[in-house]
């Protein structure tokens, strides 16, 4: 489905990081370039440069409730630095979400109107616009840090490029061994870390990291967590202004 | 235009009943009831507005796409208390519009259907093509936003875009806003780094070119501002002849068009932000200036005119000067300065939200929280609403005092 190029791009990136590791065990620190290329490679196919469609499951867990809240999202990208998710279910039923990489857009269906909202802003449980579709941690994302705190797991501290990044800074924890993300601590501008993402399952499709389960968990909703389950992912033919304010609006 | 909605719905349905030409359909029911206490007083004398303390409103609502024709339609049975009848059943063609793009960056879309071009939540000074909601139902839970007859054609570029609309509301009698207007504009937006901007013109009907702008900006992740304004010489807006005349007695068509070449320039903006906060919780604040409204001279002596006829006894004349002077209470406000603010959190099945209105010339406000449980195929909920001021203030004024409604909607 996907080039190539991304299978060799892969493979690039587990040679970098075989050497890496020879190289750099006694320092505890991973090269910088070598984590670029880890975050290229987390980013998956949100940087595969084709555009697809992706549905998501979302289940909101809270304590004493036996089942879940559930709903499906439609979720179209470019492969690059934008996406639209539409809600396909329940009360939210025809609403979508355009994020690009400036901004964030929410177009209620009846009004049709397009209301520019703020990238933190929740969506849908614990999970923010930013959590499904507008993280680009290569793009968007400095790496402060890297480090090496057991044998077991890497991490890369990642400073936001803009102030209007979903999360001002990001503490990435890596599988040391395959490379696999694990988990990430996003904090807002106070330095307050206000969420967890755990990768509760990935596979690589085509030499592309895929998110399978994603859970999220808010740090002030101890008793509640979202899992944001991902769908097989489709290629489609979309005119090249389809991510655009005015198109989503006219209609795609 | 009852006729053609009857027909266009019976059409739908029979293409509903077919399931053929049919992408995407969905079908809402929504059933309201809405208990008022309704204000005796200056303007509102004897219940001169004759508003229900009941109310009940039924729907079912029909939207999708048909043979690619986007559509929202509803069936709605009102029923009143104070009329004592089987009420009213309206069959209601919202939207039926159609969108074809020519290449990857021309459009052309014509028909009944909205065009928003407003940035701000509360006021919407460059909103000429689109539905202005109510304070108490910003998503249009039911079913009311109902667009204007439109052709239109759109250039998408790399980093703008040019819009240009014709729209003639055949339909309708002229309301003074957008309702009943035939006018045209052209939007060109530009997406610039910090955010889009938007310079509109817009022409009506006897009316001089008016220029407006509308943008945006992303300050951080959590928050978002906006301002729109618009300019023109001269003013449509009706307002009672008595208030900008000294003559006292109000003639039979005492509410019009007066202000439509006076050669003043009103102006209208609003400015506003919205913050997201870390638990779900989301604010909106805004304060907008409209000049067309009525200043303090005006509003005095609107209030100097509706107050004797309480206490005095009334004859035709003094209702038939009350029906136009009173007209000048709008929903969107009769004076010039207002602010407003609007929090609400979300999780996955409640939502709660609180919003006020305020009249910042006289301190008066209306007030409103909802509260909503959401299941996965529907809703019900509760609003209750408060208008509340000093006796001769715009919300102290307000035929209702304060309402409550109850509603349960559901999702097929």
């Amino acid at each position: 489905m996907f080039k190539v190029a991304h299978i060799s791009r892969y493979c690039l990136v587990f040679l970098l990081l075989g050497l890496c590791e020879i190289s750099s065990a006694d320092e505890g620190r991973i090269p910088s370039r070598t984590a670029i290329e880890i975050l290229e490679f987390i980013d998956g196919a949100f940087l595969s440069g084709e555009t697809y469609e992706l549905f998501i499951e979302s289940e909101t867990y809270r304590q004493h409730k036996r089942r879940p809240d559930v709903r499906t999202i439609k979720l179209l990208d470019d492969g690059k630095d934008s996406t639209i998710v539409e809600f396909m279910d329940g009360p939210e039923r025809g609403q979508k979400v355009l994020s690009t990489r400036q901004e964030v857009w929410f177009f209620a269906p009846r009004t049709k109107r397009a209301i520019k909202v703020p990238s933190a802003q929740r969506i849908f449980g614990n999970a923010s616009i930013g959590d499904i579709a507008r993280l680009r941690l290569s793009k968007d994302y400095n790496i402060v840090s890297t480090k090496r705190e057991n044998p077991s797991y890497l991490y890369i501290d990642l400073q936001a490029k803009s102030n209007v990044a979903t999360y001002q800074s990001i503490l990435l924890k890596i599988d040391a061994h395959t490379y696999l993300p694990v988990q990430a601590d996003y904090s807002v501008a106070s330095g307050k870390r206000v969420k967890r993402g755990i990768y509760e399952k990935t596979e690589i499709v085509d030499g592309i990291l895929q998110r399978r389960i994603f859970r999220i968990e808010d740090t002030q909703k101890e008793n509640s967590y979202t899992r944001i389950i991902f769908k097989t992912a489709k290629q489609i033919k979309l005119p090249p202004n389809s991510f655009s304010v005015r198109r989503v609006e006219l209609g795609l | 235009m009852r006729l053609f909605s009857a027909i266009a719905f019976v059409l739908l349905s029979f293409d509903v009943a077919r399931g053929q030409a049919l992408t995407d359909i969905q079908v809402d029911f929504h059933e309201l009831i809405d208990l008022r206490d309704v204000r005796i007083s200056s303007p509102n004398i004897d219940n001169f507005f004759s508003i229900p303390a009941i109310s009940n409103e039924m729907s079912l609502a029909i939207e999708g796409d048909i043979k690619d024709f986007n559509f929202r339609a509803s069936l709605v049975h009102q029923y009143s208390v104070n009329s004592r009848t089987l009420g009213d059943l309206d069959l209601r063609v919202l939207e039926l519009s159609k969108t074809v793009f020519i290449d990857d960056r021309w459009s052309v879309f014509g028909g009944k259907r909205n065009l928003n071009w407003d940035v701000a939540s509360a006021s919407f000074p460059v909103g000429f093509f689109q539905f202005q909601p109510s304070f108490t139902d910003f998503t249009d839970r039911f079913n009311r936003a109902e667009g204007l007859p439109l052709l239109g054609v759109n250039y998408l570029g790399d980093n703008y875009d040019i819009t240009a609309v014709i729209s003639e509301d055949f339909g309708k009698e002229s309301d003074g806003f957008n309702q009943g207007l035939t006018q045209w504009a052209g939007n060109l937006t530009l997406r610039t780094p910090k955010g889009p901007f938007s310079l509109i013109f817009q022409q009506a009907e006897d009316q001089n070119l008016g220029v407006g702008f509308a943008a945006s900006q992303d300050l951080r992740s959590d928050i978002v501002t906006y301002q729109s304004g618009f300019i023109r010489r001269g003013t449509r807006r009706p307002i009672a002849s008595v208030l900008i005349s000294d003559n006292s007695i109000a003639p039979e068509d005492g509410f019009g068009s007066f202000r439509i070449n006076d050669g003043r320039y009103y102006f209208r903006g609003v400015i506003g932000a919205t913050i997201a906060f870390p638990n779900s919780l989301t604010t909106s604040i805004e304060y907008s200036y409209d000049r067309r409204g009525l200043n303090t001279d005006q509003w005095e002596s609107f209030v100097q005119f509706v107050e004797p006829l309480n206490s005095v006894e009334r004859d035709q004349i003094d209702f038939l000067n009350l029906g136009n002077i009173s007209r000048s209470l709008t929903p969107s406000g009769a004076r010039r300065h207002y602010g407003f603010i609007r929090a609400s959190y979300q999780s996955t099945r409640w939502e709660l939200s609180s919003l006020a209105r305020m009249s910042l010339s006289d301190r008066s406000f209306l007030s409103s929280t909802q509260i909503i449980r959401k299941f996965k195929d529907g809703s019900i909920g509760s609003q209750a609403s408060i208008f509340s001021g000093h006796e001769s203030s715009e919300f102290g004024l307000n035929p209702i005092r304060n309402s409550i409604n109850f509603f349960i909607t559901c999702n097929f």
